[in-house]
């Protein structure tokens, strides 16, 4: 039998070897000069800040938020310092560190999950069978958290599962010395990355009450409360490097923003669970859900306790006339975009729950604690045996497409696509020249690689900004036809643009109707640029016909200046 | 182990120099997992208990605590988030807790019944 335990070591290394390999394939494709997403070039330019002023910044130039609000860099601050210790220490560029984050934070996570299955269920097949279902993940979850692209979720992911396993010894093994590590690590996820510290919290608290309930355990709730207090000290590094926590409430509005733009991609539905997770884990962590309660197996109920929470944050979100309430709420950002649920904190737990049932209930013959250990038939091994061969068949289409997902990730050979139009920028304009792009993404790449302001991103920075319904006009009606062309200049004129890119066959948002849409499909895109190309205070100064790319430069002095009232529009 | 990654850390920063993927890989070590590991065997002198992959486990998430909070420590230091200070505090840290550990396990081995 400790040979069948020990098996689980070499499928552990095949469950590490497959998802590092997985996070690998964008450094194979495009190496580690352009990074897998969009968003993490915010990251990026912190690094870079941190390395080049050896302190972390107050706030960003080039966001859209105003200089002085503490907003732009105030959240993840210890994700900046971390991944500034590591490129200082190992010599590298920071874009090569970013590149690998995803790689080195994948392996650490899948050791935890699998450090957190074996612990809460005795066994190793249940660790080893949650790291797998963990290591081939598919939509959100591949896209940011443990995914292809270095954000502070990648870290923020190891930290989750991590501060919950400490949290349960605390409580269940009843071991005081993990109380004063699962407060610290609490605390640093807040500076690692907001949403895990939030998420951490609330399921803590429900854990607790629940505890409290079924168990009639007080004591629970004093455990709770030191933990939370040994974070605080989080709170107070946070507090006192930013000094200012009004910009929650411009996120929370900004959230709501994203939430109304049709198709609505950050508040996700049960569908979107179903697909991403996949029947067979959403099927095996249902029915040890379900035995948590039935069984009495309160060691589960920590798990159980995060997928309740993860689940009603889904539901809050998708009631749609619950969202202005949440915007009041601080927080309640993470509520409304719930997206972020698959990023990959509930992934993790189901995955987790999935693992304890195959270990608990469908092999329960390997379980280190079982008295038939000893005694094991041929029979049984025969069956064991059979049944992981099920499971890893069953497994083997989301294998592919975890494959083929990280293989056809875009993003990272997009952005390269675009090099000559950052190098021009960067050449051939001044650093306080302002742009504006009909894409709304790549202009996170443009603010690292060129370093020029851009009007609109959907960043978070640019969330923050006080005149953010502004701001989307002008995104929407210097590119979108219909719009009142007054409008469109005039806001030209206040936010001071002095250039406009146009990219050929890409999405904008308009504001007007609340949704993204593409202005100019590719048969209809010779009358868009003509179309562009009419507007007197326009000047194309730069194009490249191949790779679809357009700049204008706004004349300023012939542009409508006069007064104008935005129409009222409300998320 | 711990001495000898210190070491040769030190050697590939300040005599090497070059930007190499064995230096990447060290600094990874270094940064993500020294610091924890030896918090971690300075704890398991209290809590035996921890051993095998929950030890690397733990030793990655005591590493982040430790690298973040000394990082927060040096921007508000005079001397800001650079090389130097960075080296001399992770090795510092973590020869102090080796050695901490060590005499106190030495003094439970020896203990007179």
């Amino acid at each position: 039998m400790k040979r069948l335990e020990s098996l689980t070591y070499i499928g552990l290394l095949a469950v590490l070897v497959l998802g590092a390999y997985i996070r690998f394939i964008p450094i194979l494709e495009t190496g580690t000069e352009w990074l897998a997403d969009l968003d993490p070039y915010r990251n990026l330019r912190a690094v870079n800040e941190v390395i080049s002023n050896c302190r972390m910044p107050l706030f960003d130039n080039l966001s859209a938020a105003p200089n002085g609000t503490y907003a732009t860099y105030s959240t993840s601050q210890g994700y900046y310092m971390l991944s500034s210790a590591l490129t200082l220490i190992s010599g590298s560029s920071a874009s090569l560190f970013l590149s690998f984050s995803p790689v080195i934070y994948e392996v650490a996570l899948l050791l935890v999950v699998y450090v957190f299955g074996t612990e809460v269920a005795n066994s190793r097949w249940a660790g080893l069978f949650a790291a797998f279902f963990v290591a081939i993940p598919r939509g959100w979850a591949m896209i940011s958290l443990i995914g292809t692209c270095p954000l502070a979720e990648n870290l923020g992911a190891v930290v989750f599962p991590l501060v919950l396993l400490l949290f349960w010894k605390c409580t269940v093994q009843k071991r005081k010395s993990f109380l004063l590590f699962s407060g610290l690590l609490l605390g640093i996820s807040l500076l690692i990355h907001p949403v895990t510290y939030f998420y951490l919290v609330i399921t803590i608290f429900v854990y607790v009450v629940l505890m409290c309930i079924i168990k009639r355990h007080g004591r629970m709730l004093v455990i709770g409360l030191e933990v939370l207090v040994i974070s605080f000290f989080a709170v107070l590094i946070q507090f006192f490097s930013i000094r200012d926590f009004g910009y929650l409430s411009s996120f929370t509005h900004g959230a709501l923003w994203l939430a109304s733009l049709q198709p609505v991609y950050p508040v996700i539905d049960f569908y979107v669970v179903f697909y991403e997770v996949g029947g067979l884990v959403l099927f095996l962590s249902l029915m040890a859900f379900i035995l948590v309660f039935l069984d009495r197996k309160w060691n589960y109920l920590i798990l159980a306790s995060c997928s309740i929470v993860m689940f009603g944050i889904i539901a809050m979100s998708l009631v749609v006339s619950l969202r202005p309430l949440l915007a009041n709420v601080p927080f309640g950002a993470f509520i409304i975009l719930s997206h972020r649920v698959m990023m990959p904190y509930l992934p993790l737990v189901l995955s987790l729950l999935g693992g304890i049932f195959v270990a608990e209930y469908l092999l329960p013959w390997v379980r280190t604690d079982n008295k038939l250990k000893c005694q094991i038939s041929f029979k049984k091994a025969v069956a064991a045996f059979v049944l992981i061969i099920v499971f890893i068949a069953v497994s083997l289409p989301s294998i592919q497409s975890s494959l083929e997902y990280s293989a056809n990730y875009k993003w990272a050979s997009w952005a390269k696509k675009y090099a000559p139009l950052f190098k021009w920028a960067k050449d051939n304009t001044n650093a306080s020249d302002v742009f504006i792009l009909n894409e709304i993404s790549l202009g996170e790449v443009v603010k690292t690689i060129a370093k020029r302001p851009i009007v609109f991103t959907l960043s978070y920075q640019d969330l923050v900004t006080p005149n953010l319904v502004k701001r989307m006009w002008l995104q929407s009606s210097v590119f979108i036809k219909g719009y009142d062309e007054n409008l469109a200049q005039r806001l030209l004129y206040e936010f001071n643009v002095s250039y406009v890119i146009v990219i050929k066959n890409q999405s904008n948002l308009d504001i007007l109707n609340k949704k993204y849409v593409f202005p100019a499909p590719d048969d209809s895109f010779p009358l868009y640029l003509q179309w562009m190309d009419s507007k007197e205070y326009l000047e194309r100064i730069y194009s490249d016909l191949n790779l679809g790319f357009y700049v204008y430069f706004v004349h300023r002095d012939r542009l409508f200046n006069g007064e104008i009232s935005l129409p009222e529009v409300e998320p | 182990m711990v001495v000898s990654v210190n070491v040769l850390m030190i050697l590939f920063v300040y005599f090497l120099g070059e930007q190499t993927y064995v230096r990447f890989l060290l600094s990874v070590v270094y940064v993500l997992y020294l610091p924890g590991y030896s918090l971690v065997e300075f704890i398991t002198t209290f809590e035996k208990s921890i051993k095998g992959v929950e030890k690397i486990a733990y030793s990655f998430g005591l590493s982040i605590v430790v690298v973040i909070l000394f990082c927060f420590l040096l921007n508000y230091s005079p001397w800001g988030i650079r090389l130097t200070p960075l080296i001399i505090g992770i090795s510092l840290f973590t020869m102090i807790c080796m050695l901490v550990a060590t005499i106190r396990k030495y003094k439970t081995l020896f203990k007179p019944i």
